[in-house]
């Protein structure tokens, strides 16, 4: 796995502590210091948790940034809950749904538009070798992809993202294993369609798209 | 991209399966807010709790005026009750004639006769 998670433990202890900070913070400036404490220990890790149900940056930031203005407002949510992590990932992904479902037909005229002009996506830049994961990442059903991002991402335990989820650990399970396989088989199409030492180009993203 | 998802080369699934969980780790490292989210951010937190502060000032201060409201106005109430005269009974109509017979050493049936006129003059407007 790429990025090391800490470890769960001290890390809900320092979301708590960030969250009972704010809740104490006499003046804005006190309040506003915890803020950028809790924006600075989980802001990275919510937005591409947003982002992976967005499917769009701006959206995934929105998602956040709501999030984050209401544990400003109630700090004690965050104060209380068993687990401060699993519960700040459940607002995010609740805003993330809200944005989701919020979004107009303008906005949908606008995606359209977007894939017309060859930009399907803000959240990894076109030429990043990392662009035909996002796409794999991006075919696969919303409850699959959410899965898989909590998982490896977060690297959460299947009881772990059933709890976030709010669904069964075997269900979590099954999705993680169908998304895993989807994604062997559209990634494998690009990986035989390109040399293999070569850097996933704009090219590929036109191999995935055909 | 080096993953293979294909059995004849004797790659297992396994092995693909953390190729993808490799790639997509690493995809999870290229994804991070704008360089403006942070500052936008807590911005828009920072006006939120000014707000959230405004707005529990003032339900402080209208609870207190209300509850101050409760308390004061049976005092007001009492200050500006204006008591409508009510007009006399018989007994006190008669008692009076009897006080106004004795101080001035007339009749009772006179007494109640000035009594009348007096009440008369009253309710006569001023000229």
């Amino acid at each position: 796995m790429g990025s090391v998670m800490p470890n769960d433990a001290p890390f809900n202890a320092r979301i708590r502590q960030a969250a009972r900070e704010i809740a104490v913070g006499r003046d804005s400036s006190a309040q506003t210091l915890a803020m950028a404490q809790l924006y600075d220990l989980t802001a990275d890790r919510l937005v591409r948790f947003a982002a992976s149900i967005t499917r769009r940056q701006h959206d995934a930031e929105d998602a956040v940034s709501t999030t984050m203005v209401k544990v400003a407002t109630r700090p004690k949510l965050l104060v209380g809950a068993d687990q401060p992590w699993h519960y700040l990932l459940r607002m995010v992904r609740n805003e993330s749904l809200v944005i989701l479902r919020s979004r107009s037909r303008w906005s949908a005229i606008g995606s359209i538009a977007e894939r017309l002009i060859g930009r399907t996506s803000d959240v990894v830049e076109r030429d990043d070798e990392n662009r035909v994961v996002w796409e794999a990442m991006e075919s696969l059903p919303a409850t699959q992809s959410e899965v898989v991002v909590l998982k490896i991402w977060e690297q959460l335990t299947f009881a772990e993202i059933a709890e976030v989820l709010q669904i069964t650990p075997s269900t979590a399970a099954s999705r993680y294993r169908y998304a895993l396989e989807k994604l062997a088989g559209k990634l494998s199409r690009v990986s035989h369609s390109q040399p293999a030492d070569a850097a996933v180009s704009s090219r590929s993203v036109v191999e995935l798209g055909q | 991209m080096t993953m293979h998802h294909d059995g004849k080369r004797g790659r297992s699934l396994r092995d693909d399966h953390t190729a993808i969980e490799r790639q997509i780790a690493a995809l999870g490292g290229a994804i991070l807010p704008g360089p403006r989210h942070r500052d936008q951010l807590l911005e828009d937190t920072s006006d939120s709790a000014g707000r959230a502060r405004n707005q529990l000032r003032t339900a402080r201060v209208t609870i207190a005026l209300s509850l101050l409201l409760v308390v004061v106005s049976p005092l007001i109430s009492a200050l500006t009750r204006v008591e409508v005269p009510s007009p006399q009974t018989a007994d006190q109509t008669n008692a009076a004639a009897l006080r106004h017979a004795e101080a001035n050493q007339m009749s009772f049936d006179w007494a109640l006769v000035d009594l009348f006129r007096q009440f008369r003059e009253s309710k006569r407007p001023a000229r």
